[in-house]
Parts: structure tokens; C-alpha cells; sequence
């Protein structure tokens, strides 16, 4: 099935709208309550927000970090100061009718069930996002008038993903669900490298996601980084690319109180051909090293702007990212018109194609380092053809 | 009325006529009888050992009371007698158990008929979250024209009721040779309609292979016990292939058997269809 | 004997490693020397620019030399010496000689990326397994950043 693109949107959400509008490489965004405050949100046009999928981004209850102050029934706000021993009795209801009133009245094109991120394989994980928000929440949802489509928000880690017997329990509790037209999935992945490398996790999170799919339900994979080409195997209702690296990859850290100022990332490039960014500083070895160097870099009128002399190149410069969309979009657009084994083919010839654009680099003397030089894609091949394996997709 | 009957029954069947005893098992037992305003009954007298055995029973009358179906028994009367006995009236239906005609519906077209009928049945209790959890042959009775009718919902689930007991056994209520995975390893928080699907398989499997049970290791070719073979999800996947049956009917087959309820049918809109499309390429 | 530390790989290349006959610079002229140099892309370990005033105003390309000391991960010490090609006019992996085995095995690979690679003993002695061309940098950016780094630093002392 055809999926959507969505961004991933962060506090330069107004990049992803532009990108959408002017170059239409997305069918929406989704909208994420940390890096947006809630007047804004309300201000967005209501075009922009019938798309949109709001992120009540609850992840860490006790912290309304950013701008989740500004949303009054975020759960620390709600309840007062957020305790889980005794939210579910009264707050839960209160935080739940009015972030589901909130989604409602802003027309958002899902109502989103936020669950609490919850780390390792706790025990408790179904009863505690039963108690605190699932059953709350549909609850507050069966009180709105009309017909609502409910996405349960759920943050799956590593040790989750890779332990057969606990996804299984997930899946079943997943697909019981009464109320719930499907998942708003965000995977974690345990990796410091900024592509994932783990076959085991990707094939893993392919496994899951087709698993909802088979089940009908709406699947959208949120965070996510160039895998979306490889994920898109598992025929998921919607993809996400996004602008910085924390939109692009989901990290708790992210949402906790902590005051440590990240350096700015050095700027890097996005190339289709190698599904990979790339360090702007490699670029002048690869146009003189690399035979046909130049072709690699994606043309467009974002790289045009770029590969002036004039332009001065720094990770918060906008072309950097609608350059980025333009191409992606543009891959998963030609990906989404595939089903099946040919979907697979194709997907399987783009990932081939790039580690043959490493091979040349390699043989012609660049050295790339790990978060550049390709070598996420072994990874993608083997977790991809496991899959296609599992599916009778290989001749 | 026969003296062989327990006293307490006998003080019961006095009020009916043309009584016959259809079944008696444990401290229960089942009679066909005539009563003068209802027309043919049957008459189930049984005594509880427990105030939960009575509220099992109760609820099992509840949830019939609610029914007004081709699929189920009409429930007529309930009552409770000094010290511990109770009285279920329903309609009697003139039919035979499933398990006594397992080789009638052999034919694909009609086991699958068969299961559309069980399965809209089923939807009935399903759409009240109320999960059968002993879907069997024993407890389907056909009737002359074919339509089944599904009985003794007494270890019927409430999805949304406490479960009435702390078992400390391994498994929850059911009958092992039918009962889901999640049955047998008394998973209660997992059983939900999916565990009667299982069942549904179960038999499905049964009317195309004229009674075999699909998970026994005589017909499988290997393991333990029929028990064993749905803990490990080994049933007779070649016999069927071998069958020639179309692709559509394994697919089916092998969905309402899946060890994880997942991997069963979310819906009955879903299963519903999945029926449809074997039917029309059985066509 | 083997070097216990990076630090000690710095301390002895300073010592011992011709340079200055490296960047082919008179007695006279005075060698910009730094270590962990910031600003630029990824941070050698050690750099040395040669930097008459001459070339600093026609801002001409500035001879300089690049250094990663690895103890032995020589991969990751060229993936990093790679790096410092994009502002230096040469490149050196500089390696614990007693383990530089495997790097010594690979030369082609330092070849083809026209990295030099360097085993250092304890006792100073060195060997050159792998000499590097002379080769403008990959980026005129960046090399205008380190010239930038070395006239500051040279107006300041001065």
C-alpha cells in the first residue's frame, strides 16, 4: 500500500511547512508539543493542522520541559506535580479530556493517546500505560462527539524490540485494544553511531510494524533518519523524515531535565545516491578524488544555493534541510508506488547502489569515518533480506 | 420420571411432562421435557459447591438472557433451590451435537458455510465482550436445517468483569484439546474473542478433515499429546496442503490457529472476509 | 617496549620527527607547532605549518603537516588523518611501531588516500612505511581557517 511522508516537526516546524508547500515533499506534519507552544499550534492554519498529527510527547510525565509548560494538561501540570501512585485516580481523567479536547478542536487528523517512555522491559509496562493514559483516554475519546481515529503513541526500546516473548505480549495487548485504529511507533535505538547499524533491531522493527499492518492497523513510524527507505518494506501508513538529529532519531535524553548545551553538529548534506549525509568538509575529496565526484551531489535548486561560493555554511542554515526533503521525498515517493517483492527489488537496488558509491569512494583513496561512510547500509542489506526472506520475496 | 434420579431433580421434573434424561455428568444433569406453557425444554439441574460457582452459573444465564438469536438457546426461566441447587429452562432444540456429525460439513464450501454461521453466532457475544472460551464440538448442536446453535457459555469470559476466581492452576477454565495457547498458559490478561477463534480453527479444521483433530500427534505425526502440539503450534499443515484445498482456506486456517492471538483476525469484519474470499475462490 | 599513552606518541614525534626538514624550512624560520588544534576538522594531535609572512599575505597555500597518534586502532587513525587533508598539505598517521603490524600490512590503503604512515619507538626511532605527495587541500575553507588560526596566533605573539 501507498504510505504518506510526514515530517517530523521540531521548533523549526516552519521549514516543514514550507518544504510541504513549496515543494511538496510531505503530506502533513506531526507536531511535537515540546518544541511548540500551544498558542502556536492553535494559530497554525487549519489546512496545516487537519494534516497534522499532534505528539503530546508525555514521554517523561514529571518534566514539562520546553514547551510542554505551555500545555496545561500535560500530566505534571494537570495533576499538580505528576506522582504515578496516585495520577491514575482523579488527573488522569482530568489531563486526558483536555489533551483529547485539545486534538478535537484543533481538527488534528488523529487523536493521539500519549504513553509515559519506560526504559529496559519493565513488567509493568501494559498495566502502568493501561492505567495512567490508554484507558483514560478512551474514555475521554468515547466522550467526544462524533468519530475520532485513535492512534496509540508508543516508545518501544532496544531490549523491547529484541525479546520475542515481550513483544508478543505488546503486539497482543496492541492489537486488543477496542477504540484504536493504530500506533503512533517510535522505536529507540541504543546506538551512539548517527545511522543505525543494528540489523537485528531494523529487521526486528520491520517484523512489528508488519505485524500491526497485517492486523489493519495504521501505522505511523515517527524519528526516523534514511531508514524510512529500508522501513518502508514492512508497508507502513506513514513515514517521517525531519530537520535536526532529534527529530531524526528518538533519544529520551532529549526530554529530560538536563542543562548541558549541545554544540552546534558540523553541516552535512544529504545524498540520495548514498543514503547517507554526509560532512560537508569530505565534499572537496570527493569532487577531486572521485571520478564523476560531482555527479553524486543531488541537483536542485537548494543545491544550487549551497554550492555557491558565497554561502556560508552552518547546521542551522535552512537549505541544508529542504535540499534533504526534496530528495527523500522524492526516493519514497517512487518507493511508495511499489508493493511487495517489487517494492523490495527496488528498495534492494538503491541500498546496493550506494554501497557501490562507497566502494568507489573507498577505491578512490576517500576515507570517510563511521558516520559517514556508508557502512549503516551492510546492516540495512541483512536486516532487508531477512525480512524479503521471511516474506518469500527472495527468488 | 425414573427413580434413578436424584430426589431433589425428580421435585423439579414434577412440573413437566414426557421427561428424558439427555445427559448427566458430575452434579449436573440435562432433561428433555414438555412443559405446558413453554412447549420442549431443557431442563439443566445442577447444585454449586461455591458462592462463585453460582455466580458463573448466574452469568452464563445473564448473558443468554441478553441473546435473542437463531445461534443461541432462547433461556426461559432460572432459578436457585435450598441448599445449593440450580434450574436452567431453555428451549429445546431439536439437533444433534456437532461432534456427533463432524463428517457432514466435509465439503469446503459447507465447512466454511458452517463457520460463517458460528462465527456471526459468536460476533453476537463478541459485540458484548463476552468471550465463549469453549468452543468445541460438544457445545455446538446443529440443527435439522444445519444452522448451528452454540450452548453452555458457563465458563463464558466478561471482558470487562473481574474474573471471578484466583486460580491457582496453570491453566484457566477451558477444555485443553480446544483452548488457545493463551488458555493453557492461563494468560487471562490476553484472552479476549481471539481465544474462541482458536477454537473456531480447531473445528473448522475438524469438518474438513471428517473429524481428525488437527493438532493430534497421530495425524500431525509427531509430539505428545494434542496439548503439547498446540503449545508448540505443530498442526497438520501438509495433510492440508495435501488436501488441494484452494490457498486461501490454509491461509485462513493457519491465521485462526496462530499461536499468538495477534496473529489471529482483529476483527470479525476481518474474518468475516477472509471467509468470503475462500468462498469465492472455491467458486 | 610499548608507548603507554597517546601523550607519550606526541611528546616523542615533537622530539624526534624531522618537521621542520619535512616542510623544507630554512633554520631561521620560525615553525608554527601546536598541539589539539580546535576549529578546523576533527583536531590533530599535532600540527605544524610553515608559515613565511610572505605567503600569509599573497595567502597562498601555507606547507603543512597534519598528525593522528594512534597507539594501534590504525583504521579510525586514518579515517581522522583523512580529515586533516581537507586543511594541510600532508597527512600522518603516526602509530606505536611495535604494534603498527596490521596498518604496515594495508600500506595500499594509506596510498590510495595519500596518508603518510609513521612507527614510533620509545627511544624516538622512527619509520616512514608510507610517504605522502604534496597535495593542495581538499578545502580552501578550511585551510583559510588554520592560516587564520596561525596569523592570529603569530600576531598575538608578535
Amino acid at each position: 500500500m501507498k504510505f504518506d511522508i510526514y515530517h517530523q516537526a521540531g521548533f523549526r516546524y516552519q521549514w516543514n511547512i514550507q518544504s510541504i508547500n513549496d515543494d511538496g515533499t510531505g503530506d502533513g506534519i506531526i507536531i511535537g508539543a515540546r518544541s511548540v507552544e500551544k498558542d502556536k499550534v492553535e494559530q497554525l492554519p487549519l489546512k496545516v493542522r487537519k494534516k497534522a498529527i499532534f505528539d503530546p510527547q508525555f514521554f517523561l510525565p514529571a518534566v514539562p520541559k520546553g514547551q510542554l509548560a505551555t500545555y496545561d494538561f500535560f500530566p505534571h501540570l494537570a495533576s499538580d506535580g505528576f506522582s504515578s501512585s496516585d495520577y491514575a485516580d482523579e488527573s488522569a481523567g482530568i489531563s486526558a479530556s483536555g489533551c483529547v479536547a485539545f486534538q478535537v478542536q484543533n481538527r488534528f487528523r488523529h487523536v493521539v493517546i500519549p504513553t509515559r517512555y519506560m526504559a529496559g522491559m519493565p513488567g509493568d509496562f501494559i498495566k502502568t500505560q493501561n492505567s495512567l493514559f490508554v484507558v483514560p483516554f478512551l474514555e475521554a475519546i468515547a466522550s467526544q462527539d462524533g468519530d475520532h481515529s485513535a492512534l496509540l503513541q508508543l516508545v518501544v526500546t532496544d531490549n523491547m524490540l529484541k525479546d520475542d516473548e515481550y513483544t508478543a505480549d505488546l503486539l497482543n495487548w496492541i492489537t486488543g485494544l477496542e477504540g484504536v485504529a493504530g500506533v503512533y511507533l517510535i522505536a529507540e535505538h541504543n546506538g551512539s553511531s548517527k545511522q543505525i547499524k543494528d540489523a537485528d533491531f531494523l529487521y526486528r522493527l520491520l517484523r512489528f510494524t508488519l505485524a500491526l499492518r497485517q492486523n489493519d492497523m495504521v501505522v505511523v513510524l515517527g524519528y526516523l533518519n534514511t531508514e524510512a527507505v529500508l522501513l518502508s518494506l514492512s508497508d507502513p501508513s506513514v513515514v517521517t523524515m525531519g530537520v535536526y538529529e532529534n527529530t531524526r532519531a528518538f533519544k529520551i535524553r532529549t526530554f529530560e531535565d538536563n542543562d548541558t548545551k549541545q554544540r552546534g553538529p558540523s553541516p552535512r548534506l544529504y545524498m540520495a545516491r548514498c543514503l547517507q549525509w554526509i560532512d560537508r568538509n569530505y565534499h572537496g575529496a570527493i569532487e577531486r578524488r572521485l571520478p564523476g565526484g560531482k555527479e553524486l551531489f543531488d541537483q536542485n535548486k537548494y543545491q544550487a544555493i549551497m554550492f555557491r561560493p558565497s554561502f556560508k555554511w552552518h547546521f542551522s542554515k535552512p537549505e541544508l534541510y529542504k535540499h534533504h526533503f526534496v530528495e527523500l521525498s522524492r526516493q519514497l515517493r517512487q518507493i511508495s508506488e511499489l508493493e511487495g517483492r517489487a517494492r523490495f527489488k527496488h528498495v534492494k537496488a538503491i541500498i546496493e547502489a550506494a554501497m557501490k558509491n562507497f566502494k568507489k569512494m573507498d577505491e578512490s583513496g576517500i576515507v570517510l569515518d563511521q558516520d559517514n561512510d556508508g557502512s549503516h547500509l551492510a546492516a540495512w542489506m541483512t536486516a532487508g533480506n531477512e525480512f524479503a526472506k521471511d516474506q518469500g520475496w527472495q527468488n | 420420571m425414573s427413580p434413578a434420579w436424584p430426589t431433589a431433580h425428580q421435585k423439579v421434573l414434577r412440573n413437566y411432562t414426557a421427561v428424558i434424561l439427555l445427559k448427566q455428568g458430575g452434579q449436573k444433569a440435562a432433561y428433555r421435557a414438555h412443559h405446558a406453557d413453554h412447549g420442549n425444554v431443557v431442563v439443566k439441574i445442577g447444585s454449586y459447591a461455591t458462592i462463585n460457582g453460582l455466580k458463573r452459573i448466574q452469568r452464563e444465564v445473564e448473558v443468554l438472557r441478553g441473546l435473542n438469536s437463531k445461534y443461541y438457546p432462547r433461556n426461559i426461566a432460572f432459578s436457585t433451590e435450598p441448599p445449593n441447587q440450580f434450574v436452567i429452562v431453555e428451549e429445546y432444540v431439536d439437533s444433534v451435537p456437532l461432534s456427533a456429525s463432524l463428517t457432514q460439513f466435509s465439503a469446503p464450501a459447507e465447512a466454511l458455510a458452517f463457520l460463517r454461521h458460528l462465527v456471526q453466532g459468536l460476533s453476537i457475544i463478541w459485540e458484548k465482550r463476552v468471550v465463549h472460551r469453549d468452543i468445541k464440538p460438544d457445545n455446538i448442536l446443529v440443527a435439522p436445517d444445519g444452522v448451528p446453535k452454540i450452548i453452555d457459555l458457563g465458563i463464558a469470559r466478561l471482558l470487562d468483569d473481574e474474573s471471578l476466581t484466583r486460580t491457582l492452576n496453570a491453566r484457566g477454565p477451558c477444555t485443553p484439546n480446544y483452548a488457545s495457547p493463551e488458555q493453557l498458559k492461563n494468560r487471562k490478561a490476553q484472552i479476549d474473542q481471539r481465544a474462541d477463534q482458536f477454537g473456531l480453527g480447531i473445528v473448522f479444521l475438524q469438518l474438513l478433515l471428517s473429524g481428525a483433530h488437527p493438532f493430534d500427534p497421530a495425524i500431525v505425526g509427531s509430539g505428545d499429546s494434542i496439548v503439547s502440539n498446540i503449545l508448540s503450534d505443530k498442526w497438520c499443515r501438509a495433510k492440508l496442503q495435501r488436501c488441494s484445498h484452494p490457498s486461501s482456506i490454509q491461509s485462513l486456517a493457519a491465521k485462526l490457529l496462530g499461536p499468538e492471538p495477534f496473529q489471529r483476525y482483529r476483527t470479525t469484519a476481518s474474518l468475516l472476509s477472509a471467509i468470503t474470499v475462500c468462498e469465492r475462490e472455491l467458486s | 617496549m610499548s608507548f603507554a599513552s597517546e601523550q607519550q606518541l606526541v611528546d616523542r614525534a615533537i622530539e624526534h620527527l624531522p618537521i621542520r626538514q619535512w616542510l623544507k624550512m630554512p633554520d631561521d624560520a620560525t615553525l608554527f607547532q601546536r598541539t589539539e588544534v580546535q576549529g578546523l576538522f576533527g583536531v590533530p594531535d599535532l600540527l605544524a605549518v610553515h608559515a613565511p609572512s610572505e605567503q600569509m599575505k599573497r595567502r597562498r597555500i601555507l606547507p603543512s603537516i597534519a598528525f593522528e597518534m594512534k597507539l594501534s586502532d590504525w583504521r579510525r587513525g586514518l579515517a581522522q588523518a583523512f580529515r586533516y587533508r581537507s586543511f594541510a598539505t600532508f597527512s600522518f598517521l603516526v602509530l606505536d611501531n611495535t604494534r603498527a603490524k596490521s596498518a604496515v600490512a594495508n600500506t595500499d590503503r594509506f596510498k590510495r588516500a595519500n596518508i603518510g604512515l609513521i612507527g614510533i619507538n620509545v627511544d624516538g626511532s622512527f619509520e616512514v612505511y608510507v610517504w605522502p605527495e604534496k597535495e593542495s587541500p581538499f578545502s580552501a575553507r578550511l585551510h583559510a581557517a588554520l592560516a587564520e588560526i596561525v596569523r592570529n596566533e603569530t600576531d598575538a605573539a608578535n
